[in-house]
């Protein structure tokens, strides 16, 4: 896959994510400024990357998702449960067209109906909570409404919207709007709103509505009727009529009004040709004469660069309040946009005779949508007039034809360098940087045009000194500097914060150096083995001392070592506590509970492996207590508790393990229906059911084939139950427990090991063999006389200070009948009586003591899991390779006990 | 070599800007947000920044204005980009102190020409 492409891929699935959590944020508590903040951007960032690859379909779609959050954000429109849910379905569908990018890398066919049906579903949300009481008022409307006014999509007729009231916008706005549209494409809309005469009493604010339409360009307030005598007058009677014109569209501007009347409103779109016209009354023009003179040859001959700044000179001569002057502004922008059809009525406008011989439509062509691109796509003949020629193309640059910038797109760089001076106060501190950066802009631009950079200095000391004009004469060609004296200080202070240093590493990596480390840890092992050898075969107890000496060295390295790639691969528990808030809200609206989910020590962190195994059995658990656990509100006000159950998430580190607890205040487990449950399902028999305590009994719950609940319900009852989670967490050295209070409540409990990669563990020796005990499951190892040995039945047991520890003899577990070792029988010999090598562990019910016939020194091992045909055994966590090349069977102790 | 400083959070919009300047023969580094735009123009002269708006941390805005008025360069011709423009967003830009304002999806020949001009490789 293109990189950028898989770039994009991943990204937005960051994206995607952070944007869920931060609307469930949101939903909780609307006014989380961070949340909404971070929802907004990553739905702005998903749009813009989008946008990149053309997948329109999201682009749209994200962008309609974008524009009801910024309602939001404006305070126009709660954020309601509804509108949250639509929201996460935009982000699912999202999600889909992701993975079929990364699959296809292509959005499925169907995106695009897809899209739709999702866009019109968000903007049915927004006209649903239109009141629609607001037939009330049938106040005058200017202009008859048409019918199909304000359908968010309207027909793109050529002609658009002109009404007569155009001419009331005046000429700036109208230029802005019409640049807008020539230079950036963009659309233009006119609009007329007329809020019902009970608006004020509403609680909406029309002209806060009016002003959050994007890229207004013009708005007047008038009286849609004549105001009543001041004494019979109404204050609180809404007569205002509001007309505006926007550079955003129509749909953008209707989608501002959606919950507003479609009576309220007429908006359309207005062709851009439309607002080109001079306005004004014929003034006194004789300043004009020196144009008019030269105008028609330059304008026969093409040499538009000339024209244009004859014409913008002109124009700063001549009133713009005038037709003529008027007429000038306009010329230059219809120049700029290469409109011909434009200049040459404008020029006759003037009174300049056009004798244009080109094939120029005397008449203006209404040309509805010009190309975006529209300044670089001039055509040919306005590059190679002008003084372009010298521009010289970047040094070897195959492009070349490219990189000679249109001189009227210079133009207008220029023109925003004096946009940006004109945005700061002369006493700004970032004044001096402004003054600074126009001016270098300014130069190379004057570089690009060939022209000369003389009078930029002294110009730039002026604007600095907030004189524009002489800078503005610059900008427009031709004219000279105003000399000035003082200089504009330099603002000089060593700037930035520092930021941590962060970059991505490919997970793969990663795993790969733990691999690495891990081996190296292991392979140090070998190092005591070559030294016993030196030793005992060879007899060298000098090398023998080195070699443990160096052993020692490479044993602290290699132990920093996989502390810090451990480091690297632990990630915070949040990886995982993330998707639970989605769970908790879908499911129990589902199943019509009110829970709240309560998240600790988010920040726990565990090694990668194991937040990558929790996350199974958590989300299983979790959906246990939403589906199990809480009770209907109905039920929970019935039994006297709050009708809103809580689920408490908490994890914590205590020692070598993570401590996940899933905690739910519901109804609890009846430890006597688990136990006729057992009976029912054939697990256990009555008489065993008797015996069972209700401690033992809460036990059941993890016994393969077991389920609460009659009905299979389809969120938690997918044929797995709590003894998947059980064996899952064993196969990882964690356990599970579940404690359970009759209608308090339930936890469970899950203890993982932090880390996977490297385990401690001790050797013990058994009918010759070796294998390996986890350190930590190790509490003590003695060696008793035979005779300390008591028997109970057929258990054998021992008392170790004052605690009676039962006792396994490991060969039996293991089923293994080897001679006893020679170490044994060494070690009875020492002895007057013959000795029991006992090594005691820890387990759930208590401190067990394994008989076993030697014990061997603590190593550090990795424990691969037992694979393939190998895996049903479960006596064993796993398989480690020693130092010397034997392989180490790690008992699965939770198993064999 | 003209030197190019991308600053944006999205990183594809940061490739992209990458891989169309470079091909056209700029230098370009790349910042994830205003803080540490400060923070790599204390250490390197830049020919030019094109800068995000929308971004954690430090926005676009307080960069291009921190940029201006702390320099080190405080006349460093800065290009500001905006997502789907919102009513206002060039005449921020400028006030910033952005020599520039273009919406996204900008043309890519369109923003070369401008990263051209402004950079002065045609100087």
């Amino acid at each position: 896959m293109n990189p950028l492409l898989k770039q994009f891929v991943e990204e937005t699935r960051e994206f995607l994510e952070d944007a869920a959590s931060g609307l469930l944020a949101l939903e909780k508590d609307p006014t989380d400024r961070d949340a909404m903040d971070r929802v907004f951007r990553a739905m702005h960032s998903t749009k813009g990357g989008s946008g990149l690859f053309d997948f329109d379909p999201m682009t749209d779609l994200m962008h309609q998702a974008e524009n009801l959050l910024d309602e939001v954000r404006q305070g126009e429109r709660p954020l309601q449960g509804a509108l949250v849910d639509q929201l996460l379905d935009v982000l699912d569908q999202v999600n889909r067209w992701i993975d079929a990018i990364e699959r296809d890398e292509v959005l499925p066919p169907d995106a695009a109906a897809a899209s739709q049906a999702l866009v019109d579903k968000l903007r049915h949300a927004a006209g649903d909570t239109v009141d629609t009481a607001a037939d009330a008022d049938a106040a005058p409307v200017a202009e008859p409404v048409a019918p199909d006014t304000p359908t968010p999509a309207p027909p793109v007729e050529d002609a658009g919207w002109q009404p007569e009231w155009l001419a009331a916008i005046p000429d700036a706005q109208r230029r802005e709007a019409v640049m807008a549209a020539w230079q950036d494409g963009a659309e233009l809309a006119l609009f007329e709103f007329q809020p019902e005469s009970g608006a004020f009493f509403t609680g909406g604010d029309p002209l806060l509505l009016v002003r959050n339409v994007e890229r207004l360009v013009w708005l007047a307030i008038e009286p849609a009727t004549p105001w009543d005598e001041p004494e019979s007058m109404d204050a609180y009677d809404c007569r205002l009529r509001f007309r505006g014109l926007a550079s955003s569209g129509a749909d953008a501007v209707a989608a501002e009004f959606a919950f507003e009347d479609e009576e309220t409103l007429r908006c359309e779109r207005v062709p851009a040709d439309a607002l080109v016209f001079a306005g004004g009354e014929p003034g006194d023009a004789t300043m004009l004469e020196e144009f008019l003179a030269s105008a028609p040859e330059l304008h026969a001959a093409g040499d538009h660069t000339a024209l244009r700044r004859s014409a913008e000179a002109m124009a700063t001569l001549v009133s713009p309040d005038i037709r003529e002057g008027s007429a000038l502004a306009w010329l230059v922008v219809a120049l700029d946009a290469d409109r011909q059809d434009h200049v040459a009525a404008l020029l006759r406008e003037l009174g300049v005779a056009v004798t244009t011989p080109s094939a120029q439509e005397p008449e203006p062509e209404p040309e509805p949508e010009p190309d975006p691109d529209y300044t670089e796509a001039a055509p040919a003949s306005v590059a190679a007039v002008g003084p372009v020629g010298d521009a010289a193309p970047l040094a070897g640059e195959s492009r070349a034809d490219v990189s000679a910038i249109d001189p009227q797109a210079v133009r207008a760089v220029m023109q925003e360098q004096l946009a940006m001076l004109g945005a700061v106060d002369t006493d700004d501190a970032a004044a001096a940087g402004h003054v600074a950066a126009a001016g270098r802009v300014l130069k190379r631009a004057l570089v690009a045009l060939g022209e000369a950079d003389d009078a930029v200095d002294t110009a730039l000391e002026n604007a600095a000194k907030g004189d524009l004009e002489p800078l503005r004469a610059v900008v427009q060609g031709g004219a000279q500097g105003v000399p000035a004296t003082s200089a504009a200080p330099a603002v000089e202070t060593a700037g930035g914060e520092r930021s941590t240093k962060s970059f991505r590493v490919d997970a793969e990596s990663i795993d790969f150096l733990g691999d690495l480390v891990g081996e190296l840890v292991v392979a140090k092992n070998s190092f005591p083995f070559l030294a016993e050898r030196a030793e005992h075969e060879y007899g060298v107890r000098d090398l023998a001392r080195e070699l443990k000496e160096r052993f020692n060295v490479i044993s602290r390295i290699a132990q920093d070592m996989q502390g810090a790639v451990m480091q690297v691969q632990m990630l915070p528990m949040a990886q995982i506590f993330q998707r639970f808030p989605r769970l908790v809200r879908d499911l129990s609206r589902r199943l019509d509970k009110q829970i709240e989910l309560v998240q600790e020590g988010e920040q726990t962190e565990a090694d990668k492996t194991v937040i990558e195994v929790l996350g199974e059995p958590l989300t299983h658990m979790v959906r246990n207590s939403i589906d199990h656990g809480i009770e209907s509100p109905e039920a929970r006000q019935a039994a006297g508790k709050p009708a809103q159950g809580t689920i408490r998430l908490a994890a914590r580190q205590e020692g070598e393990h993570v401590i996940v607890e899933v905690e739910d205040d519901g109804g609890g487990l009846d430890p006597a229906a688990l136990r006729r449950k057992a009976v029912d399902k054939e697990l256990i028999s009555q008489a065993e059911a008797e015996r069972l305590t209700d401690q033992e009994s809460l036990q059941l719950i993890f016994t393969p084939g077991f389920s609460t609940r009659d009905a299979v319900s389809d969120l938690s009852g997918r044929g797995v139950g709590m003894d998947v989670v059980r064996s899952t967490v064993n196969r990882y050295g964690g356990s599970v427990s579940v404690a359970s209070e009759q209608g308090r409540g339930t936890r469970l409990r899950l203890a993982m090991p932090l880390t996977m990669a490297v385990s401690y563990v001790m050797g013990v020796e058994v009918a010759g063999q070796l294998f390996g005990v986890p350190m930590e499951s190790v509490v003590e190892t003695v060696r008793l006389p035979e005779s300390a040995v008591r028997k109970v039945k057929q258990e054998e047991a021992v008392v170790l200070r004052d605690e009676v520890i039962p006792l396994r003899r490991l060969d039996k577990l293991l089923m293994l009948d080897g001679a006893q070792s020679d170490r044994r029988a060494r070690v009875d010999a020492t002895y007057d009586e013959p000795q029991v090598t006992v090594l005691v562990v820890r387990q759930p019910e208590g401190p067990v003591g394994l008989v076993v016939d030697d014990f061997q020194e603590g190593l550090d091992v990795i424990v691969k899991p037992m694979e393939g045909v190998l895996a049903s055994i479960r006596a064993y966590s796993g398989t480690a390779l020693l130092g010397d090349g034997r392989v180490l069977l790690v008992l699965n102790l939770r198993e064999l006990l | 070599m003209t030197r190019v400083l991308v600053v944006d959070d999205a990183q594809t919009v940061r490739l992209y800007h990458r891989e169309l300047l470079e091909q056209d023969g700029f230098d370009v580094d790349e910042a994830v947000n205003g803080l540490e735009a400060l923070e790599r123009l204390a250490d390197t002269p830049y020919d030019l920044l094109l800068v995000d708006v929308n971004m954690p941390r430090m926005d676009g805005y307080t960069c291009v204005r921190r940029v201006r008025t702390d320099g080190p360069d405080i006349g460093v011709p800065v290009i500001m980009v905006t997502t789907e423009g919102a009513a206002g967003d060039r005449e921020q830009a400028l006030s910033a102190g952005a020599n520039l304002h273009m919406a996204k999806p900008v043309q890519p020949e369109v923003l070369l020409s401008r990263v051209r001009l402004m950079s002065g490789v045609l100087s």
